[in-house]
């Protein structure tokens, strides 16, 4: 339950057009026998009892009222509470407010990082690793020592760096104005370090070629970054952005761990509602239909943004 | 403060703790005879049984099981280390791994009993001698709506005033004399924080301990956030009594700026920083001296207590404890064991004098609090009897909490019950009203308990029509 992203690391360049492409080939003959499935079975299994039985589980219990002893259907009641909640509004709204924050500092900064490493040549093995650093952490031991920092009396770390230039101290988590951009610092630090590494892969596999040519050319450096390095990295920022708008609309560790969803609700994620309802309320239905409808909106998302980077990319 | 008096009818229980005459004295510490037939030996998976890193405690465990099982031969006890957790307790119940007894909050057995996830023990308190002894005011937090017992209570207490001494000497006031009303508490948070580093008062607001707070207030200032009438319960939070309660904080945060800078306040927060000395006071369950001084370290003798001031209105201190249930699916045979088991681990205690004596003895041993701190769950008498049976144990600077004792030992002590339906998620909502009005200066508290208002009676309303 991450926040940000925390995107599986993939061959940069490589892979990205092939899982943005059509698939190709598909009515090749399958020639290989029964051997690979007897090598794939012990995965396929665990992921069937650990995955895919969940979420069937999850399916039918979403039309269920249930104490897990005793189970009796209820149709689309859960539906019917979840949408009459007058907090799902709100986490909604809060969802799409950390959604925009974290696209707006999340999405850049991981490019910009990549191109500075890039240029990096003697120091850049260094740098990758230190701004890969954050992601090596425990999110849940970071994201407490983040508590700490936002201290917010004048003793907090933060505050009294911040006293030295007579600004503060800031309530940080403790207003709802400031809370959500906090827990939006936390988890771009947390998350920003894969997507720069994935960038950096991108860049590195850029042909040199291209850049000597429109050098030759007379082409400055905006320009070529503009029409040669945008356009190789297409790809990966397609993908990635994709994976970042997913995982933002899972946000919950990090607004767990720091405020509870508060102060006044104004922390209070899709996800931390869902927990709510399944883990301090007992309403496992109710939490069943909101992963539900909120596993539904990100496919049907998912899939219209794939629809449309297909099309871009035919262009 | 004050204000008409409004109906009282139906507020779950207001009772008086030292009128209430418990001649636990008269318990034999033996099991009491099932209602139902019992069938054979019994294994029995008991909960809270000490880690293995706890070595003294565990021996005392294990010596109570041995004894135990010497006298019930058909009874085998199995311990188990788990303890309650309200994530984990479904899946624990429905995958088999529940201990088939263990203890439980008091705030949190109304949804049990209506998910139906425990046992209803109401034959046991007809037969048992042990358990007709027991105090009304406790027992109440095991009912039911419908009047039925659905556990078995192993501590109580109320909320109290948690003062830390040093800071109140180091602010030139007096911690032996209490504070009587919230405009002294007022008073004295306002001198701490301009006299001392610390804040005047910790106010809890997150993880339902906001809300939880706010109801104690509430009732001291006079309201109920629910009210039964004829078996039905409303949610009435929108009282004139908690308007009150969260003007009290606002003026606090706002005017005098004594509630500290933290406002997301748990008591896993809260309480290193009262017992470190950050905050002068705290409004809390009495029996956290356990806590606040075992795992917080502060100074035995820098905890106080007073009684929860109450306005002129004021119903009585909030209560609360913890609460042996039994798994909604266990044998009848099964049951029958837990009550025994239960009433012998956590009751003999006050019946058994020398067993008082070796138990205290062992616990101080190890560290631990003697007595425990809280509400007693007996008579003023018997209580005072096991006083004197583990005298030489005694660990707690019980003259520091004197206020408070003499207080729960008086005539017009009142004890309010926790509100019936739905506790936890309408603590939940007045954590959100809470936080709003001490994170934001603006905040129309009226508004704030109209919408809390709104949320919660669809809530206790939807709960008792299913």
């Amino acid at each position: 339950m991450s926040s940000v992203t925390s995107p599986p690391v993939i061959p940069a360049a490589v892979a990205v057009e092939e899982v943005l492409a059509p698939s190709r080939n598909r009515r090749r003959t399958y020639r290989g026998g029964v051997v690979p499935f007897l090598i794939a079975a012990p995965a396929i299994i665990l992921f069937a009892i650990f995955s895919w039985w969940p979420i069937l589980r999850g399916l039918v219990i979403a039309f269920q009222k249930t104490n897990l002893l005793t189970t009796s259907w209820v149709g689309i009641e859960n539906f019917e509470h979840v949408l009459a909640d007058p907090l799902l509004g709100q986490a909604l709204a809060n969802t799409a407010l950390y959604a925009g924050l974290a696209l707006v500092l999340g999405f850049p900064i991981p490019i910009l990082f990549a191109v500075l490493i890039a240029e990096m040549r003697r120091t850049r093995h260094i740098s990758s690793a230190l701004v890969f650093l954050p992601v090596i952490i425990p999110p849940v031991v970071s994201i407490l020592l983040w508590k700490i920092f936002f201290d917010p009396s004048e003793r907090g770390l933060f505050n009294t760096a911040l006293g030295f230039v007579g600004i503060g101290p800031l309530p940080w988590l403790q207003s709802p104005a400031t809370a959500m951009l906090s827990i939006v610092l936390v988890a771009t630090w947390g998350a920003f370090g894969s997507s720069a590494i994935i960038y950096l892969a991108t860049l590195l596999a850029i042909d040199t070629q291209l850049y000597e040519a429109a050098e030759i050319d007379g082409a400055s450096i905006l320009r070529r970054f503009w029409h040669i390095t945008l356009p190789q990295m297409r790809g990966t920022i397609l993908l990635l952005l994709l994976l970042q708008l997913i995982g933002t609309f899972q946000i919950f560790t990090e607004p767990f761990l720091l405020t509870g969803g508060g102060p006044n609700n104004s922390t209070l994620t899709l996800l931390m509602l869902i927990y709510r309802y399944a883990f301090i309320y007992g309403n496992f239905g109710q939490a069943a239909a909101l992963s539900l409808m909120l596993a539904v909106a990100l496919s049907v998302f998912a899939g219209l943004y794939l629809w449309l980077s297909r099309k871009w990319s035919k262009r | 403060m004050s204000r008409p008096m409004r109906r009282r009818a139906a507020i779950g229980v207001v009772a008086s703790i030292a009128v209430s005459a418990l001649a636990l004295t008269a318990c034999s510490g033996q099991a009491s005879e099932a209602p139902v037939e019992e069938a054979g030996p019994v294994t029995l998976i008991v909960g809270g049984m000490p880690a293995a890193t706890d070595e003294a405690a565990l021996a005392i465990f294990n010596d109570k099981v041995e004894a135990f099982e010497d006298a019930n031969p058909d009874i085998t006890i199995e311990g188990s280390e788990v303890k309650y957790d309200p994530t984990t307790f479904a899946a624990q119940l429905a995958g088999g791994t529940l201990p088939t007894v263990m203890g439980v909050p008091v705030t949190d057995i109304q949804a049990l009993i209506s998910r139906e996830q425990i046992k209803d023990l109401s034959a046991y308190y007809e037969t048992s001698d042990v358990l007709k002894t027991l105090n009304e005011t406790v027992t109440a937090n095991v009912q039911s709506t419908d009047g039925d017992y659905y556990g078995i209570p192993i501590s109580a207490f109320t909320l109290a005033l948690l003062v830390n001494r040093a800071v109140f000497e180091q602010a030139g006031l007096d911690p032996d004399v209490a504070l009587e009303s919230w405009d002294e508490v007022a008073e004295a948070a306002t001198v701490i924080t301009d006299k001392t580093d610390a804040a005047g008062l910790a106010q809890l607001t997150s993880k339902n301990q906001g809300g939880w707070t706010l109801t104690a207030l509430s009732a001291a200032f006079g309201g109920l956030i629910q009210e039964t009438e004829d078996g039905v319960t409303a949610s009435t939070i929108d009282n004139e009594a908690t308007a009150d309660a969260l003007q009290f904080l606002s003026d606090l945060r706002w005017e005098e700026d004594a509630l500290g800078a933290n406002f997301l306040l748990d008591f896993d927060a809260a309480g290193p920083a009262f017992a470190s000395g950050q905050y002068g006071m705290m409004v809390g369950a009495s029996e956290w001296y356990n806590p606040i001084v075992r795992n917080f370290a502060m100074a035995p003798e820098d905890f106080g207590l007073f009684p929860l001031p109450q306005d002129d209105d004021g119903l009585g201190s909030l209560g609360g404890g913890s609460v042996a249930i039994v798994r909604a699916d266990a044998t009848d045979a099964e049951a029958a064991a837990a009550v025994k088991w239960t009433e012998f681990f956590y009751l003999n205690r006050f019946a058994d004098m020398e067993f008082a004596a070796e138990e205290a003895a062992s616990q101080a041993a190890d560290g631990g609090t003697v007595p425990r701190v809280g509400l007693p769950l007996v008579s003023a008498e018997a209580y005072a009897e096991y006083l004197a049976a583990i005298e030489p144990s005694i660990n707690v600077p019980l003259e520091n909490l004197e206020t408070y004792y003499s207080a729960a030992r008086s005539d017009d002590f009142a004890v309010v019950t926790e509100p019936p339906v739905e506790a936890q998620q309408v603590y939940g909502i007045l954590d959100a009203a809470l936080q709003a009005v001490l994170t934001d200066q603006n905040a129309d508290i009226d508004a704030l308990l109209a919408q809390a208002q709104q949320t919660a009676a669809a809530i206790v309303d939807g709960a008792q029509a299913k």
